[in-house]
């Protein structure tokens, strides 16, 4: 009786659970009052041998599709659990490149102030360690908020464009890396 | 089989030169293999400069590169193999100055304070001679010229046990981003790993001058190899540090065990004109390669 009630937990702790490089991530969270689940579920690594983050997309409706996931409406969630130790500067140097990267001059432009708040705010934390968990949230109500380890920093920074533009980051026409875009995108 | 040390004398002498004029085959290989698969213009266009100035130097009897480096000659004395090791030391000391005067190239060795050039490219302990034994029955002399761009670029970190395999990575790859164009790549990347402080930086000296082709015995170091000869050439320093997917050659590798609570990393690097030479002594005489 004991293990058919342990099993039991086993299979609902699976079902409601991926796992990536001994990071779990749940497989629905609640963001603004709304329930999203884990779209895809990734490794990001340096030079092919340094495993830097595990990262985890989360959105309303489940898409294999980049611009359908940047497009997507509704409460949104990037969330990043450190497999080493990150200066705040090779952090923001990495981002900003992949910023670039992925939008025009325009989109750029217009959220270029939410984009150096988000850079000030990395900057005051110093250090990304390993262990630690980022997140990155969109919610409609609000905009978007970072928060590490569950300490949300700072007040969300507005409008849905900053949001788009940090997803564009990741499953953008230029990601960071192809087969994590891949993979957020559940390939 | 017993040693003349006139021979001696003659072979530390013709190695000097012909490491400075002739590039082993292998190098010249690398080269042309990087060039075919280089996707970057200006740095496909640096290594064909590379390799045409082999060809002028080889065609003109010319040196390679004008630094003639800090000599180093690595002895292994064979079974059997009877010589005086003393006169060994200092006949290969007279055939290295005798190189410099005769051939007439640059001696590029002084003093460390006063930086007198006495113009015989030996001063105190130089040639730097590395005497080790071996089972074949010959004895074995290869020469280095060592060039102080990629040798001012050497490095070693007493990484801690804790911070594991990831340390030894990471600071390769630090190495070799801190380099830049400064090396002259592409290079052979030297990497030791494990033994004392200095062992571990003579390690990498030996990783970076062994032949390209060859691997660490062992399989370890081999993997190791593998991974950051892909991971370096992701940095795009590219020949001569001007941009490109031809940082190195390879990441040669070599291990030696280590303390429970050390875990040290050195790197040393061999510039693209990756100069050896080699003289092997056996009964039936002496045979230069490379």
């Amino acid at each position: 009786m004991v293990s058919r009630f342990l099993l039991i937990f086993l299979v609902i702790g699976i079902a409601h659970a991926a796992e990536l490089e001994g990071v779990q991530l749940e497989d629905r969270v609640r963001v603004d009052g709304q329930e999203i689940q884990l779209n895809g579920i990734a490794l990001r690594t340096r030079y092919a041998i340094f495993n830097v983050y595990v990262a985890g997309l989360y959105l309303s409706q489940k898409t294999t599709s980049g611009q359908t996931a940047i497009d997507a409406h509704g409460a949104k969630r990037m969330i990043l659990v450190m497999l080493r130790d990150v200066s705040a500067e090779q952090f923001i140097e990495s981002f900003d490149v992949a910023l670039r990267n992925n939008n025009n001059e325009a989109q750029l432009a217009e959220v270029k102030a939410q984009k150096d708040d988000l850079f000030a705010r990395i900057r005051a934390i110093g250090e990304a360690k390993k262990g630690a968990t980022i997140v990155l949230d969109y919610a409609p109500s609000s905009g978007t908020t970072l928060a590490i380890d569950g300490d949300v920093k700072g007040k969300p920074m507005p409008g849905e464009p900053f949001y788009r533009a940090i997803l564009r980051s990741w499953v953008g026409e230029n990601p960071a890396q192809e087969d994590m875009k891949k993979a957020l995108l559940g390939g | 089989m017993k040693v003349d040390l006139r021979q001696v004398e003659e072979a530390a002498k013709e190695l000097y030169i012909r490491a400075l004029k002739i590039l082993p085959p292998d190098i010249k290989q690398g080269l042309d293999a990087l060039e075919k698969r280089e996707s970057d213009a200006l740095a496909q266009r640096m290594l064909g400069t590379m390799i045409r100035n082999i060809a002028v130097a080889e065609k003109t009897n010319n040196l390679l590169c004008q630094d003639t480096g800090i000599p180093i000659y690595n002895v292994r004395i064979g079974r059997g193999v009877e010589v005086d090791g003393a006169g060994l030391k200092e006949a290969i000391r007279r055939g290295c100055a005798r190189s410099t005067r005769e051939y007439s190239f640059r001696s590029s060795i002084v003093h460390p304070m006063t930086r007198v050039n006495e113009q015989t490219s030996t001063g105190r302990g130089v040639p730097v001679i590395n005497i080790d034994f071996s089972e074949e029955e010959s004895l074995v002399i290869e020469m280095i010229p060592k060039g102080s761009g990629s040798e001012n670029n050497s490095w070693l970190r007493m990484a801690v046990p804790a911070e594991g395999v990831d340390a030894i990575k990471t600071f390769v790859i630090d190495c070799v981003l801190e380099a830049g164009g400064k090396t002259c790549p592409p290079t052979i990347v030297g990497v030791g790993v494990g033994g004392t402080a200095d062992l571990c930086l003579h390690l990498a000296k030996e990783a970076a001058t062994r032949p390209l082709g060859s691997q660490c015995a062992d399989p370890e170091g081999a993997k190791l190899e593998r991974e950051l000869a892909h991971a370096v050439n992701m940095l795009g320093v590219g020949p001569q540090g001007l941009g490109g997917d031809s940082t190195a050659f390879a990441v040669h590798v070599e291990t030696a065990a280590t303390h429970i609570t050390m875990n040290p990393v050195a790197v040393n690097m061999q510039c693209h004109s990756a100069r050896r030479a080699r003289a092997t002594f056996r009964t039936t005489g002496i045979e230069y390669g490379f």
